[in-house]
This record gives C-alpha cells, sequence and structure tokens, in this order.
C-alpha cells in the first residue's frame, strides 16, 4: 500500500506555502505588527522539518539505543526551554525541574505505551521510539505552560489564602492545593474538550497521517485512541510533576516564594 | 511561651527592631500597639516565619525557630490575620477548608459546636449557609475569630480583630478572647477599648 503514497513535489509544496499569503494579508491589513514573525515562524517551520527530516533518515539508519536516548533528551531540554520561555518565572532556576519533569513523563509513559501496549521488541526502535516520544513532548508544551502561569500567578494573586493556611498549620502540599487544583482545571480544559469532539469535528493528526500513509483506517483508529489516552495521561503526569519538582526550587524551607 | 530574643529587623536598611527582647508567659494575653507601620504586624509575621530577623531569635515553648522547626511551631498557632478576604464561595466551604488540614483533623468539629461559637459571638445560624460576600466586614471577623478558638491551638494570633465591628460587638469579641483562658493570645489593635481590656499591653513604636 506504501506505493500508493502521493509524494509532494518542490513545486506543489510552494503552492501550498502561498496560503501563507492570506493570513498574512488579514495581519497586515488590521495593523497587527505580526506579518513578520508569521513568516520568520513559518520559514523556521520549514527549516526544522527540513533539517529533521534530513536526521531522521539518518537515526533511522543508524538505529542505536544510545544515539536515539540522546536525541530524546536534546528534545527534553528543547522542551523545557520553549515551555519557561512562554512563562515568566526565572528559567535559570526552574529549567532543570521542568526537564526532569518532562524526563521522567517521557520515560514512563514511553516504557508503557511502547513496551505494554504496542509490544515492540527494541523499546528504543528509533521509528517508534522518536517520533512517539516528539508527539507527547509536543502535546506537553501548552498544557504545562498553562499550568505553570496559572499555578504561580494564583500563589501571587491569592497570597493571602496561601499564607493564612501556611500561618494555621497547613504542610506546603496542603496550602498550594487550591492553586494545583486551579491549574489542572485550567490547563485540562482544552485536552478535555479535543477528546470529547475528536473524530465528530477534528481529525486528528496520527489518524490522518495514517491514512494517507496508506494504513487502513481501523489500524489507524486504534493507534489514534491509544495515542490519544497516552498524551492525556503523559500531559497530566509532566504537569503534576513539573509542579511538584518545581515547587522545590521555588518555595523556601519557610514557604515563601524565592522570586 | 514566646520569646522575641534581642531581635534586630531592617526593611531597605531601615532598621525597624533593634535589640527587641519581650517574653509572654503561657495563657498571656498580650496586645501591641502604637502607630501605623511601627511594625506590629511584623512581629507577629516573625513568630509565623513569613518574616525572618536579621539578628536574634524567636523561641516558642522553647524551641527556636528555624528551618526544621517552623512546622511544629505553626502547628501550635491559629492566626487571624488583618482584616482580608479568602477565595472560599461560602462559609461553610471556608470553615471546612481549614478543618480539612492534616493539622486539624482529629477535631472532628461538629456542625452544633460551630453554631454554639456562632452564637456566642452574636452570629446567627443561617450565616453558616451564606455566600462570603453576603457578609459584612464585621460578620467576616467574627466568624475568623470563632474559626481561630474552634481551632484548639495553644496560641492565637488577632491581628486588628475589632477594626470592623461595632461597639457592641467590639465588646461581644473582647470578653470571647479573654474567655480563652489557656491560649496564649498575642493581639495588635488601634482600638482603646480592646487595649485596656487585655492584661498586658505593649507600645510599639
Amino acid at each position: 500500500m506504501d506505493n500508493n503514497i502521493i509524494d509532494i513535489g518542490t513545486l506543489n509544496l510552494c503552492l501550498a506555502l502561498l496560503l501563507l499569503f492570506i493570513p498574512a494579508y488579514s495581519l497586515y491589513y488590521f495593523r497587527t505588527g505580526l506579518v513578520r514573525d508569521t513568516f520568520v515562524a513559518a520559514g523556521r517551520m520549514v527549516a526544522q522539518l527540513f533539517f529533521i527530516g534530513f536526521y531522521l533518515e539518518y537515526l533511522f539508519e543508524w538505529n542505536s539505543v544510545w544515539i536515539n536516548i540522546l536525541w530524546v533528551v536534546i528534545m527534553v531540554g528543547v522542551a523545557s526551554y520553549t515551555v519557561l520561555k512562554r512563562t515568566k518565572l526565572p528559567q535559570k532556576r526552574l529549567f532543570p525541574a521542568v526537564c526532569v519533569a518532562f524526563f521522567f513523563s517521557i520515560v514512563i509513559l514511553d516504557v508503557y505505551f511502547l513496551g505494554v501496549v504496542v509490544r515492540l521488541e527494541h523499546l528504543f526502535d528509533a521509528r517508534y521510539f522518536i517520533p512517539i516520544s516528539g508527539m507527547i513532548l509536543g502535546n506537553m508544551l501548552s498544557t504545562n505552560v498553562m499550568a505553570l502561569n496559572t499555578f504561580y500567578s494564583g500563589v501571587e494573586r491569592e497570597r493571602q489564602l496561601y499564607h493564612y493556611l501556611l500561618g494555621n498549620g497547613a504542610t506546603l502540599s496542603e496550602a498550594l492545593a487550591p492553586f494545583m487544583r486551579e491549574a489542572l482545571i485550567k490547563s485540562f480544559n482544552p485536552a478535555l474538550a479535543s477528546m470529547s469532539v475528536m473524530g465528530l469535528i477534528a481529525l486528528p493528526g496520527t489518524m490522518t497521517g495514517q491514512i494517507l500513509g496508506g494504513s487502513s483506517p481501523n489500524v489507524a483508529i486504534k493507534y489514534q485512541i491509544t495515542i490519544m489516552v497516552t498524551i492525556f495521561a503523559s500531559t497530566l503526569i509532566s504537569v503534576l510533576l513539573t509542579l511538584w519538582v518545581s515547587r522545590k526550587q521555588s518555595f523556601n524551607e519557610f514557604g515563601i516564594k524565592n522570586f | 511561651m514566646i520569646e522575641f530574643k534581642n531581635l534586630h529587623i531592617e526593611f531597605n536598611d531601615k532598621p525597624l527592631f533593634t535589640d527587641f527582647s519581650l517574653t509572654v508567659e503561657d495563657g498571656d494575653k498580650v496586645v501591641f500597639f502604637g502607630p501605623s507601620g511601627a511594625g506590629k504586624t511584623t512581629l507577629l509575621n516573625c513568630v509565623l516565619g513569613f518574616i525572618r530577623p536579621q539578628a536574634g531569635d524567636v523561641i516558642v515553648d522553647g524551641v527556636v525557630l528555624n528551618e526544621t522547626t517552623i512546622n511544629t511551631i505553626r502547628r501550635k498557632i491559629a492566626w487571624l490575620p488583618q482584616e482580608f478576604t479568602l477565595p472560599y464561595a461560602s462559609v461553610k466551604e471556608m470553615v471546612e477548608a481549614i478543618f480539612r488540614l492534616k493539622v486539624n483533623r482529629y477535631l472532628r468539629v461538629t456542625h452544633e459546636r460551630i453554631l454554639v461559637e456562632f452564637s456566642r459571638l452574636g452570629l446567627t445560624e443561617v450565616l453558616f449557609e451564606k455566600r462570603l460576600s453576603e457578609l459584612s466586614g464585621g460578620q467576616r471577623q467574627r466568624v475568623m475569630i470563632a474559626i481561630a478558638a474552634m481551632l484548639d491551638k495553644k496560641i492565637v494570633l488577632i491581628d486588628e480583630p475589632t477594626s470592623a465591628l461595632d461597639p457592641a460587638s467590639t465588646q461581644i469579641v473582647i470578653s470571647y478572647i479573654k474567655q480563652m483562658e489557656k491560649k496564649t493570645v498575642l493581639a495588635i489593635s488601634h482600638d482603646r477599648r480592646f487595649i485596656e481590656s487585655f492584661d498586658r499591653s505593649v507600645e510599639i513604636r
């Protein structure tokens, strides 16, 4: 079936990129100042994807466990940096915490998904390990940005409540629980909404990709279901770990925020 | 017993306390008074570990307050901060939240007990079911005082408990606090009636 895949030629790719002029013109018309950013972002995307495509060819060919793990560690580092850059939190202080949280979330979910669900013979097989890790990480980004922003801005906004609980004998976990709850609710509402309409008003990427790649819809659906559940679980685990590990860097022994 | 021993506290290089010492015996009721900004709330915050003195110690029941003892000390304290708003929807939710903390779970405060304390402070039964936004500042202060009393802690820290109360309610709160016989109370007030009714008052200037 693979032979049926229609390749996209350079000219056709350029035709697709032409679509960018529609949003760019609208952004220019309304003087949003985002035209340059749009083209820079699109340019980066094209360059990064070509680069990764080129690199993945080699990664798949080498298929070395250690290179694959190193690649995922680099992805974790970049993801952590990206998340912190999109928050107003101190990057140097929290970077190790977010890295550790992301890394363990990826390990837990990769082992479970690839080892238990897919039953891969080689857990770190580049063709599965790298794309699945990338997809999980990609989905963690926005949820973690939202969770971190909500959590720390909540502590700042409701400082009276936080101090009131601490001052009346609450443990750090108890005093931070209302803000954890708020962060979870706010960051997971979009994921819940998207999961509940999947297949109705949204055809997910994995499934579409697999069908375009020649898989039967039945196989594509099963992959999609397992991947959706894995992504949902991994984002939750990563948010909990990120908040839990980062708070160790953020509050001193007296419960006072360090920044 | 609470001891402030040779405290030195300064903010932005301006000294607020220099060599400040004070001993409060078990069961004492002490009120701090003095002009705004003199450092009354800072002293309570020192006992709670929210402000660390540059020199000197806060000692509670013979234990020096530091990184390792702060949680033990906070577990002995009921704290009522200066007039403030908590983001709880109802009085019931606010009361329940504080009794759900691990440190207070053993108390098992019943609905009847809550209503008794409410009534001693001149609060009606229906108030318990009301939204927090429906309460006046004075009612909210009395609810908080009732909570502080029910927490059954050895030490009670109260910051301006009568600032939103009328004279009659102030009198009720004064007698209510004085009846906390076994508790050590450190209070802050600008209210002359409140200051005069305490065993001991300390001017902070």
